[in-house]
Order: structure tokens, then C-alpha cells, then sequence
């Protein structure tokens, strides 16, 4: 049930973080997972788990598509690879990710008023 | 991907997440054991690590689901197949959800049937009955005079047409076996103010009404299917009918009947119009005062009821004001025709139904025992759910779809009740309740057995599943699940309920009671003569053959000495309004010597024409003065009898015999009528309806050609009909019988009404009796079997076996007089709607409510024994073994 997504992210945060990895290269879910971690410094609290849901909601409204194959561990794995669709909404979401944060930013920043 | 396509793959789908799922697992396992974990610790890692398979696997699949409608099926199938599981519980709360919600559908096809469908006739809420109204006295008069309605129907600027009807019989002669016909004379605007057309043929044309041109018929569905063989040729034809030719112009679709049977016409229950004739009338001013016709209007369209009571008041006021003679006091009522036509048994049915929604009641909170008992048994497999990291709303919506599912089964089964429910009450029911053939199953019936059924549904199931889903999870883990731990706080809401039903079915018992109390007191009344061994024979003489009325004598008297001669036959008498049978007529008249004029409202009576020997045959005593006789006829003075009723009220603390009246108010040359006779009383309008003061007429002076003939007889009535039949066609031949009755079976028609009544709120009661009987029987059992171990240890400790059983005893007592007192003080409330129904019984009638009270009482005591019994008998080593 979606009230169970991580509540330390906000709603769409693991999607986008999701798109974003995938737009570099197409990878299978155990892989994400460990980029995700490793990038965030392990800052972010996120079960392994809960990249699953995100993944069925971006294939079912088409942001990403898989195919099964092989990975660099010899193992057989479902890849996934960000489509059109994915990458145009992942800049849309960057943008109005970065515009929201500049303002959090501004009101969070000390002195100036 | 379309949605039909993801339907279809979606089992793909799945298997392909928990293959990538379990690979995920296996890769980290792997990573794991080679940074040097062993593989035990790894898997745990890996698990922490992933969070929770199942609600992960389950949160990915429902991306792909519809969620609400999705989980709704799932909630189904799982919800049936536990209620598979247990097919005798399934089964017991699916009766009785069937029965109760299956009577409910029944009784409310009839209501939707005869009280809310609109009658079949276009835009009928625009049809209104008018009925002339006596405002001094507060009376009805069901007939209107034609010089009245037709002053009506030109005065009016409210309604749209109105016509004019009365009911009429023709003997159909000229065929191979002559019959009477019942049907109507209708004004010709009768067919298009009501908005039918004839199927076949054509409508009346308006000249059609003038005498002379009226010799023409319309013929309902069924009389030209079942005496023509639905000819379409037989438009043209030309019928005999009463002696006189009639050619047929149309035939009525096979709903339109009209009129529909009114209480006027008890007396031929189930006969609905053959026929349609022009009423061919003139007006004859001094016929104002001769009430005979049913009047109905069709607003106009912009029109409402309000504008046309005033306006009609208006009119009335006018006619008062121009006849002062004959319309005193003549105001009129005017009422939607669904009212008319339904009548008196609207209150009984609206009665019916609220009893039936009381008795689903007490099912309900049976089958909410049943399920409180068995969440108990569940507790573990709640308790699974909640660690599995179910909501509480999620277990709630589950256990509801449960008990929805239940109450769907009941429902669905409960059409099939409703089915023979409606035939049953059909079979049962008294002619007398109006639209009986239009009771049917249909589209709103069905959709409130639907919502019956949610509801149901919801009630009994919203109690159980909030507390199932309040589970303790520790309390449920600790004991084996299979039974109710014992250390817990009981819940009130089992006791709670059944006080419920005992209250709910106390009400409905006293009810019962009130309403069998009231029969039985009915049963009793002498209706002034004796109802044993007596024979009615009906029959009306054309007017065609038996204009004059030494030819309807000579018919009669010829009748009386053929029937009297028969072996048999003890004595022969007619009357034309035969008492018990729905027919009555009279109106006001002088009496000589008074100051009837104005201020004083001139006194009513029936009136009856009878023959010489009516009051013998039918054993109504004289009480005074003396008898018609042979002697009382044509040349002879006028004389006139009266009942006791009319002696007390007109003549107080004189004898009326010698005095005179007469029948012609308001004339200054009065026939003065001397009376003769006084007899005792006759309950003419049925038995819970007071005598009436009556003239009786000499059958000699007035011969009518509308006769009863009763016919006392040595041995059972019934077997002398062919030898009376015979009498009659030997004086001729020609002459059909409306029918032949025993008393006894009028009598009886006439409280068929009360009795069916009374069968059906009883059998209700005793239903919700039953009920409320399991639900002692399940509560106490339920305690006794949560109790085994405490029962064990008192007797171990010395405990008597008496000791026990009254323990038990001592707390279903406890239940039951609570629920005792509930039930009184609702059928305190309740009673208030059945006080119509009620006769010569209060309706806080003192004995009824304490006998069934304590009936109830005692009822529940021995529900309450046989479980008590068990408790007795335990075994404290058995009972001791079990912890």
C-alpha cells in the first residue's frame, strides 16, 4: 500500500533518483539499488525493497522498460533502460525538483530579511 | 500496455517480480558470503536489508492493480473460501439471513404492488375520485347522483374531463350457455379520462351517452378471449345481453380493468368488469338526491389536488345554496384514485412491513451473535493478519465483505422465499385487498432486496469485525487459538444483542397477541341471526323482460313457493341488501310530528326491501308490533318495519310502532308511512361495525328486480344449490344465478380480512420468537462451553449440581428479564400503529402484555436449561484435564 513508501522521501523522490540512474546506463534492479546507496553516501534510509514498487509504477506509465539478460555476475537478471517518455519527464522533474529547492533553500537561509 | 492486455499477462508479471525479487536476495546473500559471512547470517542481513518480501511483492503487484476493486475481489474469494470452510455455519446464517430477508422482499412486492406502483393507467396521479361527503354528519356517501355529477362536470374549472360509472350485470343470453356478465355504465368520457384506448374497435363517440343511442358494449380482454375465442371479427356483432341488443364496438387491453374492485362490491370479490355500456341517462331533477354513480376526474395539467378541493368546495356550495332540499349539507371530497382504490388496507400493509423489518431485526443480531462468537475462534488468524502489517480499516473491510457476502447468499436465496412468499400470500390473502394479480418480483422489488441486503449485511457485520479487528496480539498468540482464551474481558455486545432480539420479539409477540385477542373477540359477536344451515342464492332480472314490477312479484313469489316446496327447505325469504355482504344503501327521512327543517339534521337510516318471511328464515326475533305478511301488498297501506338501533335513536322512550316517517324530505306533501314492527338488531356492515338504524320495506309494496334470496335449510346448505338452480329455471328458464353462497362462507368473508391479520403478525411474532430462542439457546451455550473449566473447579470444591444449574440459570434469567423490560416499553410505543387493527382490545391491554411476557420469559428459561443441563453434568476431572 502506497502509505508504506519511505516517509523520509518525499512522493516521486525514489522515481526520479530511479530515471536518473538509468539515464546513464541501463542496469537490473540488485545494481540500482547499490548505485543508489553508494551515491547517496548511505544518507538515505531506503529499503532495497521499496525500489521494487517504484519500478512496476515507471514501467506501468512506460518511463522505463526491461528486458531480461545477463549480468556482469553471470546471473539472469531483468534490466532496465529509461525511455523518451522516462527522460523527458525526468528533466521536467529535475527542473521543478531544483525550483522547489532553491526556494526551500532561500527560506531556510539564515540572516538576509 | 492496455488494461485488457495487463489483465491477461498480469500472472506474467507477477511471477516475473518474484523471480527478480528472489535474484535480488540471492545476489546480495552472495555479496555477503564473500565479504565473509556465513550464509545463515547473510540471509538475515540481506533480508533487514530488503525490508518486507511480502508486503513488497504485494505493494508491487497492486501497481498494477485497480486497489479498491482489486482487493474487494480478493476479500471475496478469500471471504468465501473461509466461509466454505465451514459449511454448517455458512449454511445456518444463510437461512436465516434467507428467510428474513426473503419474507422482507415478499411482504414488501405486495406493498410496492398494491400501495406505490401508480395504477396502469396514463399519468394516473392526475386521477382523483370524487365522493359526495354529508359534512353535518361526517359521513361518505360512495355514490354520487347523476343530476349532481353532471352539475360537477360543468362547473369545475379544474379538471380536465370527468366521467361517471356504476356497476351493472347483464344476463348474456342468445348463446349456448346464458350467463351474467358483470361490468360497468360508464359516462362515454369514462375510457379517454382515464387515458386507455380499446385495443380492437374503437372508443364511445360523446353522443353515445343519449338514451337511445347507448346500445353499444366494449368487452375487457379476458370476456372476449374467454366467451368469443377473442374473435376479431366479433367487432360489429351484435350481443344479447339483458333481453336488448348491443353491438360490440372495441375491446380493452388486458391490464385496463376498471372499475377495480371496491369494498362495495365484497359481495363478488373477484370479479372485475366484462364489460362497458353507455350509461344513457337524462337527468331527472328529482333524482338529485339518488346516489348511485362513482365519479372520477383527471386534473389539469397545471392543476393541483389543493385548487381542486376548493374549487369543488365552491361548486358544492353552490349546489347546497340552489337545492336546498336535497343537497343539505352535500360537500365533497376529492382524493388521488390510488387511495380509493387502495383503501383500508393500506395501514395493515404498511404494519406488515414494519413487523417483517423487526423480525430481519432479530436475525440480524442472531447472526452478529454467531459471528461474534466465531471472530472469537479467529483471533489467531486475525492476529496473523495484524503482524503481517494489516491495517485495521483493511481487516475490517475484510471481515465486512464477509458478512456481506453472507447477506448476498441470503439475499439471493431469499428471492426464491420472496417467490413463494408472494404465492403464499396470494393464496391467503382475501379477495378483498385490491391489485393482488399485479404482485410480482420485479425490478424495484429486486432492488430492494439488494438494499436490504447491504444493510443487513452492514448491521450484522459491523459489530463483529470492529471487535475481531481490536484483536489483542499477545493475549491471541499466548492461547491455541482454537478456543477463545478465558482471561480476557468479556464483551458485553453478545448480551447485548440478545436483549435486543428478546426485546425486539416481546413487542412483536404482544402484537401478536393484541391482534389474536381482537379475533377472537370478533369471533364472538353474534351478527343477530343464525349463520348455520343457510343458503343465499343472487340473482338480478333483466329489466328488458321484468319491467313492471307485478312481473319481477310474479318472478319472485313463483321462485319462493318452488324453492319452499323443495324437501328440505325449511323456510325461503329475500332481501336486496344482505347483511355481512358489502351491500348497503339509504339516506335521510322525516319523521311526522318532528322539527326536522334546518336546525336539526334530518335522520338517517338503510333501508332494505325484504320479503314476508325474511326475519324468520333468517332468525331475527321481532320485538315489538308485527311481522310482514302476504297481506302487506299492492292497495294494501304502505307499512314499514324497524330495527332496535333506529327505534332508540329516532323514537327514545316511545314505542314506535304506529308512528310514520317519510322518505321525501324536504316536499310539502309528504307520503306518511306508518311502522308496524320493530325487530332486534343486525350487524349489516360486518361484525366489528356497529348496527346501523334501519328500515325494512315490504318486498310486496317495492318489488326490486336486485333480490337475495335465503333459503333455510334442514341439512348443509350447500347440497340443496342444484335443487334450488332447478326451482329457478322452472320459473325461467332463461334466468342465470349470480352465484350461490352459504352464510357461513359470507360470514367468513367477511372477517377474512382480520384473520389474515392476524395469521400474519402472529406467524411473525412466533418467527421472531424462534429466533430470539436460538440467540438464549447460542448465548448461554457459549457461556456454559467458555465456563467448563470454572464449572469444573466449583464442583471439584464442593460445589452442588443444583448450585451450577442455577448459576446459569440465575444469568439467562438475568438477560431475559432486561430484555423482558425492553420489550415491554417498546410495545408500549409500538402498539400505537396496530390500534387500528385492533377490536374491542385496548391497545396497553393489561392481560395480553403480561402473558406474553411471561410466555417469552418462560420460553427463554427452558432455552436456557438445555445448555444449563450440560453444565450441570460436567466432569470436573474432564473439565480440569482441559487446561
Amino acid at each position: 500500500m502506497k502509505t508504506r513508501e519511505q516517509r523520509d522521501l518525499f512522493p516521486g523522490a525514489l522515481e526520479m533518483m530511479i530515471l536518473r540512474t538509468l539515464k546513464r546506463q541501463p542496469l537490473h534492479g540488485y545494481a540500482l539499488a547499490q548505485h543508489i546507496k553508494r551515491m547517496s553516501n548511505d544518507l538515505l534510509q531506503i529499503e532495497e525493497g521499496s525500489l521494487y514498487p517504484a519500478l512496476q509504477r515507471l514501467l506501468k506509465e512506460e518511463m522505463v522498460k526491461s528486458e531480461w539478460g545477463v549480468s556482469s555476475t553471470n546471473r539472469r537478471v531483468r534490466i532496465y533502460k529509461l525511455t523518451t517518455k522516462g527522460a523527458k519527464h525526468l528533466e521536467h522533474e529535475v527542473s521543478r525538483f531544483e525550483r522547489m529547492l532553491e526556494g526551500i533553500t532561500r527560506v531556510l537561509a539564515p540572516g538576509e530579511s | 500496455m492496455s488494461w485488457f492486455t495487463r489483465l491477461f499477462f498480469r500472472q506474467q508479471l507477477y511471477d516475473e517480480l518474484s523471480k527478480e525479487i528472489r535474484e535480488h536476495l540471492e545476489e546480495k546473500i552472495e555479496e555477503l558470503v564473500t565479504g565473509g559471512l556465513s550464509r545463515k547470517e547473510a540471509a538475515h542481513a540481506a533480508q533487514r536489508e530488503f525490508g518486507n518480501v511480502t508486503l513488497i511483492e504485494e505493494d508491487s503487484r497492486e501497481v498494477w492493480q485497480w486497489p479498491s476493486v482489486e482487493s474487494f475481489i480478493m476479500d471475496i474469494r478469500y471471504g468465501a473460501r473461509t466461509l466454505r470452510k465451514s459449511p454448517g455455519f455458512t449454511f445456518v446464517i444463510v437461512l436465516t439471513l434467507a428467510l428474513g430477508i426473503g419474507a422482507n422482499t415478499a411482504i414488501f412486492s405486495v406493498v410496492n404492488a398494491v400501495l406505490l406502483r401508480p395504477l396502469p393507467f396514463a399519468d394516473s396521479g392526475r386521477l382523483v375520485q370524487l365522493i359526495e361527503h354529508d359534512q353535518k354528519r361526517g359521513v361518505d356517501f360512495d355514490w354520487v347522483s347523476f343530476p349532481n355529477f353532471q352539475d360537477w362536470a360543468t362547473h369545475n374549472q379544474v379538471f380536465e374531463s370527468m366521467a361517471a360509472y356504476k356497476f351493472h350485470t347483464f344476463n348474456l343470453t342468445n348463446v349456448s350457455q346464458p350467463q351474467v356478465l358483470f361490468g360497468a355504465k360508464v359516462s362515454a368520457n369514462l375510457l379517454l379520462t382515464l387515458g386507455a384506448e380499446p385495443i380492437l374497435g374503437r372508443n364511445f363517440l360523446p353522443e353515445e351517452d343519449q338514451p337511445g343511442r347507448d346500445h353499444e358494449v366494449i368487452l375487457s380482454y379476458d370476456a372476449w378471449n374467454d366467451l368469443f375465442g377473442a374473435d376479431p371479427k366479433l367487432i360489429g356483432k351484435t350481443l344479447m345481453l339483458g333481453d336488448e341488443p348491443y353491438a360490440v364496438i372495441g375491446v380493452m387491453p388486458r391490464y385496463f380493468h376498471f372499475p377495480p374492485t371496491v369494498p362495495v362490491m365484497a359481495a363478488f370479490p373477484s370479479k372485475v368488469a366484462a364489460f362497458w355500456a353507455p350509461l344513457g341517462l337524462t337527468v331527472r331533477p328529482e333524482q338529485r338526491d339518488w346516489n348511485m354513480l362513482g365519479v372520477v376526474a383527471r386534473l389539469k395539467p397545471d392543476r393541483t389536488l389543493v385548487q381542486a378541493r376548493a374549487d369543488m368546495d365552491f361548486v358544492a356550495r353552490g349546489l347546497q345554496q340552489q337545492y336546498p332540499g336535497q343537497n343539505h349539507d352535500i360537500g365533497l371530497r376529492v382524493e388521488p384514485l390510488l387511495n380509493q382504490v387502495v383503501g383500508d388496507v393500506r395501514p395493515a400493509l404498511l404494519i406488515f412491513l414494519g413487523a417483517i423489518g423487526l423480525v430481519l431485526l432479530v436475525a440480524c443480531a442472531n447472526v452478529s451473535n454467531l459471528l461474534l462468537a466465531r471472530s472469537t475462534t479467529r483471533q489467531r488468524e486475525i492476529a496473523v493478519r495484524i503482524s503481517l502489517g494489516a491495517s485495521r480499516s483493511r481487516l475490517v473491510r475484510q471481515l465486512l465483505t464477509e458478512s456481506l457476502l453472507l447477506a448476498f447468499a441470503g439475499g439471493a436465496l431469499g428471492v426464491l422465499v420472496a417467490y413463494s412468499g408472494t404465492f403464499l400470500f396470494r393464496a391467503l390473502s382475501p379477495d378483498s385487498v385490491p391489485r393482488l394479480g399485479e404482485i410480482a418480483i420485479n425490478g424495484p422489488v429486486l432492488a430492494y432486496t439488494f438494499a436490504v441486503s447491504v444493510m443487513t449485511g452492514i448491521i450484522f457485520g459491523l459489530a463483529p469485525s470492529l471487535g475481531a479487528s481490536r484483536a489483542d496480539l499477545t493475549q491471541s498468540f499466548k492461547g491455541d487459538g482454537s478456543r477463545p482464551t478465558s482471561t480476557g474481558k468479556h464483551s458485553q455486545l453478545p448480551t447485548t444483542l440478545v436483549v435486543l432480539e428478546l426485546a425486539l420479539s416481546l413487542a412483536l409477540l404482544i402484537g401478536a397477541g393484541l391482534m389474536l385477542k381482537s379475533f377472537l373477540r370478533l369471533e364472538q359477536v353474534d351478527p343477530g341471526f343464525r349463520l348455520q344451515n343457510l343458503l343465499t342464492v343472487w340473482l338480478a332480472l333483466p329489466e328488458a323482460r321484468y319491467r313492471m314490477p307485478q312481473q319481477r312479484l310474479a318472478f319472485y313469489e313463483q321462485a319462493f313457493q318452488h324453492i319452499q316446496a323443495l324437501p328440505v327447505v325449511k323456510s325461503v325469504g329475500a332481501i336486496d341488501d344482505l347483511p355481512l355482504s358489502g351491500i348497503r344503501g339509504g339516506g335521510p327521512f322525516t319523521i311526522e310530528g318532528s322539527p326536522t327543517e334546518s336546525d336539526v339534521s334530518a335522520p338517517v337510516a338503510y333501508r332494505c326491501v325484504v320479503s314476508a318471511n325474511y326475519f324468520r328464515t333468517m332468525g331475527i326475533p321481532l320485538v315489538q308490533g308485527r311481522e310482514f305478511t302476504e297481506r302487506d301488498r299492492d292497495g294494501a297501506p304502505v307499512v314499514l318495519m324497524i330495527n332496535e338501533t333506529a327505534a332508540r335513536r329516532y323514537w327514545p322512550g316511545e314505542n314506535p310502532v304506529g308512528k310514520r316517517l317519510s322518505f321525501s324530505t324536504g316536499s310539502t306533501q309528504p307520503t306518511w308511512l306508518a311502522i308496524i314492527g320493530v325487530v332486534k338488531d343486525v350487524l349489516h356492515d360486518g361484525l366489528d361495525s356497529p348496527a346501523k338504524p334501519t328500515i325494512y320495506l315490504p318486498f310486496l309494496q317495492a318489488p326490486q328486480e336486485f333480490m337475495v334470496t335465503v333459503v333455510r335449510t334442514g341439512v348443509d346448505p350447500s347440497s340443496v344449490v342444484s335443487a334450488v338452480r332447478g326451482a329457478i329455471a322452472a320459473v325461467d328458464k332463461d334466468q342465470p344465478l349470480l352465484m350461490t353462497r352459504t352464510m357461513a362462507d359470507i360470514y367468513s368473508d367477511s372477517v377474512a380480512q382480520r384473520r389474515f391479520n392476524t395469521v400474519l403478525i402472529v406467524a411473525f411474532g412466533t418467527l421472531a420468537l424462534l429466533l430470539a430462542m436460538v440467540g438464549v439457546y447460542g448465548l448461554t451455550a457459549y457461556a456454559v462451553t467458555q465456563r467448563v473449566h470454572e464449572m469444573g473447579v466449583r464442583v471439584a470444591l464442593g460445589a452442588q449440581r443444583w448450585d451450577v444449574l442455577k448459576l446459569v440459570l440465575s444469568q439467562g434469567l438475568a438477560v431475559t428479564l432486561v430484555g423482558i423490560g425492553f420489550g415491554v416499553a417498546a410495545a408500549f410505543v409500538l402498539t400505537r400503529f396496530l390500534s387500528k387493527l385492533l377490536f374491542h382490545v385496548p391497545r396497553h391491554d393489561t392481560v395480553t402484555f403480561v402473558a406474553m411476557s411471561l410466555s417469552l420469559g418462560g420460553i427463554a428459561l427452558l432455552a436456557c436449561y438445555i445448555p444449563a443441563r450440560r453444565a450441570m453434568r460436567v466432569d470436573p476431572m474432564v473439565a480440569l484435564r482441559y487446561e
